[in-house]
Order: structure tokens, then C-alpha cells, then sequence
């Protein structure tokens, strides 16, 4: 993971534009804000390479260590943050959206790729490293050294589940469980 | 036949007279049609009628500026009430006085007339002042002798004299200067200008009657049956209320003027001054000193006497005349220190508009509604030059109104004000209107206001953007004094962001407005 030295380098310049942080009262200015928002999430979560976030726009990574990346609800550099109702209008509206989904552990899982993309570049991945027709563990899907060079490598394991869940709905997978916890799947 | 005592009045775009210096109204009538004798004129039937101090003065309802006509009180001799009989409605009469038997109104002493008669006694020349009929008793005693002689015994004698001296005739005066305030009026002006005062060249002015104001528009719709010699007269008729009110409140202001001008005789009743006996000033019959009487010790006694009270009021009128020039001279500094803005000095006097003075509500919110145009249009000048526009809340127009023109009148209720402020249109004042912006506030508003003032309020965020409030306030007012109120820029702002032209960006330090170009419409 690169370490960026703002956020505000990452990302498009009306990152920096002051009225961006107020809910504009206006409701379909507020709703073309709201996209603006979606689309900066999901720029900010795709360059970090975050699949998780806070409530309140920080990275929640697997290891458990906090990030050293600000919030993304909080610019220093212009000396705005947006509040706590704005930016539970925000996430609303990116559930709505379908670019993010609520996680177990009341995170974000920012979705910068749909599920069904995901499920089919998994699938691709399979095809294409010969694994049809075998079982596959989870840890070796997102975290093994086959996928290194894969965008999904490093992925969350609840995210992974979702989209193996989508291929079993579509009948190519079939999923292994363990005292009911996922532990493989097999694709076909 | 012309009637000359018709005069042109000057009114206000909102139609209200101007009035003079010391003018104060005192009635308004409305509905009031106008006749010249026994014919209607033209073009003035319909029309308010404003009794003054000095005037009567009608103001025509659909053209105030080109058809308004006023009348001084001055040549009107006396009115009558006739009363609403069927169809005929009520008028009242006003009779005008006759160019010849003008002098009754003027303070114009009559012309000094000296009788000399001879003392059957002594007979020593007497001089009298006035003129010696059997009818003044008791006759003047003789100088020389001191006894009153018979009107029989010196009829023969009496020769009256005019005294050519004081015999100027003003018309030699071709400058018709104010007696009052020394303004020098155009020759042809019965009236001063600038106090209303009755200047005296208008008695010997009769190259006045083929003198014809052009700005007056008189014509009638058929004969008016008046005849040269006979006593002019013209009527006012009353269209809706029976015009009681305004014919009692003429009569009481015809008196007071009457009363006023034998008021203004100076020592009236003073018999003595510092205990000085003094001649009767107005007494018929005083002597007259001349060399004649200036003889032998009793004469000697007598101009010695005369000196010395001479002396006296001489000093007397030094030491007050010092007085007042010293209080004038305090008055002017104080004045001088008071008035550094120009304008106030020459503010025209303004109506009083009563409630009293109007018999119901809806004419009060008539001549309210003209009042307030006018303020509006005069306070806002300098906005509506500059800008083109006028765009004021309703409520900063209540407060400044009330402020400056309700005081010792009764203030007007917002309620009030509203109902006026919708009346504009109706009464044809059309420059301003009553808009309500952003579905809320109420505004009085010139041409297409409200849009300037946004595109303004654009142009200054898209050139500094992050202006706030105290800033766009500001920067629109830069150049001319704050006639941009904070209330009505805030409303602006508001439409403007409801609109979605601008954006906006709260903080602790206030709401900062940004364009909007990223998220259009």
C-alpha cells in the first residue's frame, strides 16, 4: 500500500471546493453532491486500495492498525469537514446506490467494482489458472501468491463471500461450509 | 370670459400639491367636480380638493399634473353651501372677488387726506388729518386756542388737501417685491412664490387680465353666465358626500384670514409707551404739527415735549433692535451649527395628512399611498439614478416612513401601509409595485429590480468567490450610500440558492456563497 502524502493530491479538485462539506438545501443540487461524494469515495477507496471503511470515512484495513490516512470527510488543507448528518446522508445514499454495502462489523464495504465484476474476475481468474473443478480456500483466493497480480488479491473475506455467493447463484460454484463458516469453494 | 383668478398648481409625480413656505392643509374632499359659473369645466370633474392655509386646490384624479387648478384664498370674497336638491348634488359656491374692490383685502392704508380750516376764534390755520364732515363729533380742538369750534361756524373754511408725498403708486414698482420675505416675484404674480403673501402690485396689475398661464387649461362646456360687472363666481360640486365638512373648515379659514390682517397692527391699544402718553395712532382726527404751530411758549413747551419723547422711543427702539440682532445673530450660529446638509434647508413644507381630515378609511389610504410614492421616489433618488431600480422591503419602508413622516400625525399601522402600497396601480402610480419575493417577503419594487439585483449579487461571487453577506453587501454598495439593505440582499441570496445559480458553504463565521458550476440543473 503507497503511502499518499494528502488525500487532497489523490484526488479531483473539487475535493477542494468549500461548499462540497454543507448540505446544500437545494434538493437536486444536494443529489448531484451526493454523487459527488459516491464518486469520490469510491476514487479515494480504489487508490488506497481500501475495501473497508468507518462510519466516519477512515480506512479499516484486516490488520487491524490504524490508518495513518485521515478521514476523507475531513479536508485540513481547506479547513472543512462535513457533519455527522451530511455524511450519514452520504452513505445512505451510497447503500442506495449500490456502492457500498453494510458489513458485519458496521463497516462500508466500498464496492469501486460491482459484485458481479468481481464474481466474473474471480471466475476469469479460475479459468485461466486451471482451478475449475477444485476446491478452493478462501485464504488462497484473496490472499494466496496465484493472485497476486490480481486486482482482488487482498480482498475482504466478507466482500469474497458475496461475490462467490453470486456465482453459486448463477450455478457455477458451490460453497464448502464449516460449522457454518465458509471455509472453500469449489467452481465449475 | 376668463376668470383670472384661476391659477396653475404644481403637484407631484404621485399627485399631491406642493405647497409653499407657511402653507399648511387643512381639509381634503374628495370626488369633487369643478364649475366656472354656472358651467362645468372640462377635464375637471373628478378631482380632490385640498383646502390650505392659502389655497383651495383642486386635484384632478386621472391627470394631476396637467389639469390641476387652484384658487388663492385671497380672491375669494365669501362662499355659500347649497345643498343636494334631487338630482342636483351638493355645491358649494365660492364668490370671487371683483378686480376693482380688491383693495379691501390689501393692508393698502387709504390715501392721507389733510383738512385745513381756519379757527373761527383765533383765527389761527388748523391741519387735521382725514376729513371734516358734520357727522365726526366732537370736531378737533384748535392748536392756538384750545377749543373745539362748531361744524357750522368753519364749514366754509374747510379745504381738504391731498398729500402728494406719500401718493406713490406701486405700479411704478415694476419689480413686485414681497412684503413678507422680499422675494421679487415675475411682475404678473398675485401671490408671492415662496410664502403665499398677497404682494401689493397685484391690485394695480390689470394688464393681468389679458395675461393668460399657459400651463392652465380652462374650458368650460357651455356658457357660465357671468357678466362683466356682476359678481364672479365659481362652484364646487360634490359627487359622493355632501361637503358640509369642507364648506364650515373655508368659511373658519376665510375668517381667520380676516381676523389675521387686522391683527398685525403693532402697539395696538398701547396708550402709553414708558409711560409716555402717545397720540392715538388710529384716532379719525389728530393735529397735524407744521411751522404754524410751532408758536409762542406753548408751542416752544410743545416741540420741546415732542423731543424729548422722540428721544425716548429712538433709544427705546435702539436697545430692542440691538436685542434682536443679537438674537438672530445667536440664531443663525446656532442654525449654522445644526445644518451642515444642504438639502435640509430647502425641504418644501409637506401635507399634513390627519385622519381626522378624511371622512373614511379608504381616502386616508389614498392620499397614504401618494405619500409614501412620493417619499419613496425622493429618498431613493439617488438609487434610481444610478441603478435604474428601486427594490425596498416593505418593512424597512414602514420603519423609515413612520419615522419620517408619521410623527405628530399617527403613525399607520403595517396593515395600513400594505393596503396603501396595493393602491399604486389603482391610483396610476405605476413606477412602483408591490412584489412579493421568494414567496414570503413583501417588496416595494421599481422595473425588473429583483433581477438586477441577482445578476449584481452573481457577478460579485463569481469574481470573489467565498464573499459573504457583509461582503456582497459591501461591494453593492461601494459606490453609493447603504440604499441595498441587508434584508433585501439576504432574500436575494436565499432565491439564489434555492435556484441552484449559487452555493453555498456554512461556517461558525457565517454562510459563505460560492458559484455553482459543477452541479447544474
Amino acid at each position: 500500500m503507497t503511502e499518499p502524502q494528502t488525500i487532497t493530491a489523490q484526488l479531483p479538485p473539487i475535493y477542494s471546493f468549500p461548499p462540497l462539506y454543507t448540505c446544500q438545501p437545494n434538493a437536486l443540487i444536494r443529489q448531484q453532491q451526493l454523487d459527488t461524494w459516491c464518486e469520490l469515495i469510491l476514487e479515494f477507496a480504489k487508490t488506497n486500495k481500501a475495501w473497508c471503511m468507518s462510519q466516519e470515512g477512515t480506512i479499516v484495513t484486516n490488520s487491524e492498525q490504524a490508518s495513518s490516512i485521515p478521514s476523507i470527510f475531513v479536508n485540513e488543507q481547506i479547513q472543512r469537514s462535513a457533519a455527522a448528518p451530511f455524511i450519514e446522508e452520504i452513505w445512505s445514499k451510497m447503500l442506495q446506490s449500490e456502492k457500498a454495502i453494510r458489513s458485519s462489523k458496521s463497516t462500508y464495504i466500498i464496492l469501486w467494482k460491482s459484485l458481479d465484476s468481481w464474481s466474473s474476475l474471480i471466475l476469469q481468474w479460475c479459468e485461466s489458472s486451471g482451478k475449475l473443478n477444485q476446491v478452493i480456500t478462501l485464504y488462497e483466493l484473496t490472499e494466496g501468491d496465484e493472485t497476486l497480480d490480481w486486482e482482488f488479491h487482498g480482498m475482504d473475506i466478507e466482500l469474497c463471500e458475496k461475490c462467490l455467493l453470486k456465482l453459486c447463484d448463477r450455478g457455477r460454484a458451490t460453497m464448502l461450509k464449516d460449522q457454518g463458516k465458509v471455509m472453500g469453494v469449489k467452481i465449475v | 370670459m376668463y376668470v383670472r383668478q384661476w391659477h396653475y398648481v404644481e403637484t407631484t409625480p404621485s399627485g399631491q400639491p406642493i405647497l409653499r413656505e407657511n402653507e399648511k392643509d387643512v381639509y381634503v374632499e374628495h370626488s369633487v367636480g369643478l364649475y366656472q359659473g354656472k358651467s362645468k369645466v372640462k377635464a375637471k370633474q373628478k378631482g380632490r380638493a385640498y383646502l390650505t392655509s392659502q389655497r383651495l386646490i383642486y386635484i384632478d384624479d386621472v391627470s394631476p399634473t396637467s389639469d390641476s387648478v387652484s384658487l388663492e384664498l385671497d380672491d375669494i370674497s365669501g362662499v355659500e353651501y347649497s345643498s343636494k336638491f334631487l338630482k342636483k348634488s351638493a355645491k358649494l359656491i365660492i364668490f370671487l372677488k371683483e378686480q376693482d374692490n380688491d383693495s379691501t383685502c390689501n393692508v393698502q392704508e387709504p390715501k392721507p387726506i389733510k383738512s385745513q380750516w381756519i379757527c373761527p376764534i383765533c383765527m389761527m390755520g388748523n391741519e387735521t388729518n382725514g376729513e371734516i364732515d358734520g357727522s365726526h363729533l366732537p370736531l378737533p380742538a384748535c392748536m392756538n386756542c384750545g377749543i373745539s369750534p362748531d361744524y357750522e361756524m368753519i364749514k366754509n373754511s374747510i379745504s381738504t388737501l391731498q398729500d402728494n408725498n406719500d401718493n406713490k403708486a406701486p405700479s411704478d414698482n415694476s419689480d413686485n417685491v414681497c412684503p413678507a420675505c422680499t422675494f421679487i416675484n415675475h411682475s404678473l404674480m398675485s401671490n408671492c412664490e415662496i410664502c403665499g403673501t398677497r404682494l401689493p402690485a397685484a391690485l394695480s396689475n390689470s394688464g393681468s387680465q389679458s395675461f393668460i398661464d399657459s400651463r392652465l387649461k380652462i374650458e368650460l362646456e357651455g356658457s357660465d353666465g357671468l357678466t362683466e360687472g356682476e359678481k364672479c363666481y365659481i362652484q364646487l360640486s360634490f359627487r359622493k358626500s355632501d361637503g358640509v365638512l369642507l364648506y364650515q373648515s373655508m368659511d373658519k379659514v376665510l375668517k381667520e384670514k380676516e381676523r389675521e390682517k387686522t391683527l398685525n397692527v403693532f402697539n395696538k391699544g398701547a396708550s402709553s409707551i414708558n409711560g409716555v402718553e402717545v397720540e392715538r395712532l388710529k384716532s379719525d382726527f389728530t393735529l397735524v404739527e407744521n411751522k404754524m404751530s410751532q408758536v409762542g411758549i406753548a408751542g416752544l413747551e410743545k416741540t420741546q415735549e415732542n423731543q424729548l419723547i422722540r428721544n425716548d422711543i429712538l433709544m427705546n427702539n435702539a436697545l430692542s433692535d440691538l436685542n434682536n440682532l443679537m438674537a438672530l445673530a445667536s440664531d443663525i450660529e446656532k442654525l449654522y451649527g445644526a445644518a451642515n446638509k444642504p438639502e435640509d434647508k430647502n425641504k418644501t413644507p409637506l401635507l399634513i395628512i390627519d385622519r381626522e381630515k378624511f371622512l373614511n378609511k379608504s381616502q386616508f389610504i389614498d392620499e397614504i399611498a401618494r405619500e409614501i410614492y412620493g417619499f419613496i421616489m425622493s429618498e431613493f433618488k439617488e438609487q434610481k439614478e444610478k441603478d435604474g431600480v428601486i427594490l425596498i422591503t416593505l418593512v424597512d419602508i414602514y420603519a423609515l416612513y413612520n419615522k419620517s413622516m408619521r410623527i405628530g400625525t399617527g403613525l399607520i399601522s403595517p396593515q395600513e401601509l400594505r393596503e396603501a402600497c396595493e393602491k399604486f396601480e389603482k391610483l396610476g402610480l405605476n413606477e412602483l409595485r408591490l412584489i412579493r419575493i421568494n414567496g414570503r417577503v413583501l417588496c416595494i419594487s421599481s422595473g425588473n429590480s429583483f433581477e438586477f439585483v441577482k445578476t449584481k449579487i452573481i457577478e460579485i461571487v463569481s469574481f470573489s468567490p467565498g464573499a459573504d453577506l457583509l461582503r456582497l453587501t459591501q461591494s453593492l454598495n461601494e459606490n453609493n450610500s447603504n440604499s441595498w439593505t441587508m434584508g433585501i440582499i439576504m432574500e436575494v441570496l436565499q432565491n439564489c440558492v434555492n435556484e441552484g445559480d449559487l452555493l453555498i458553504d456554512e461556517q461558525i463565521s457565517g454562510i459563505h456563497y460560492y458559484m455553482n458550476s459543477d452541479w447544474k440543473i
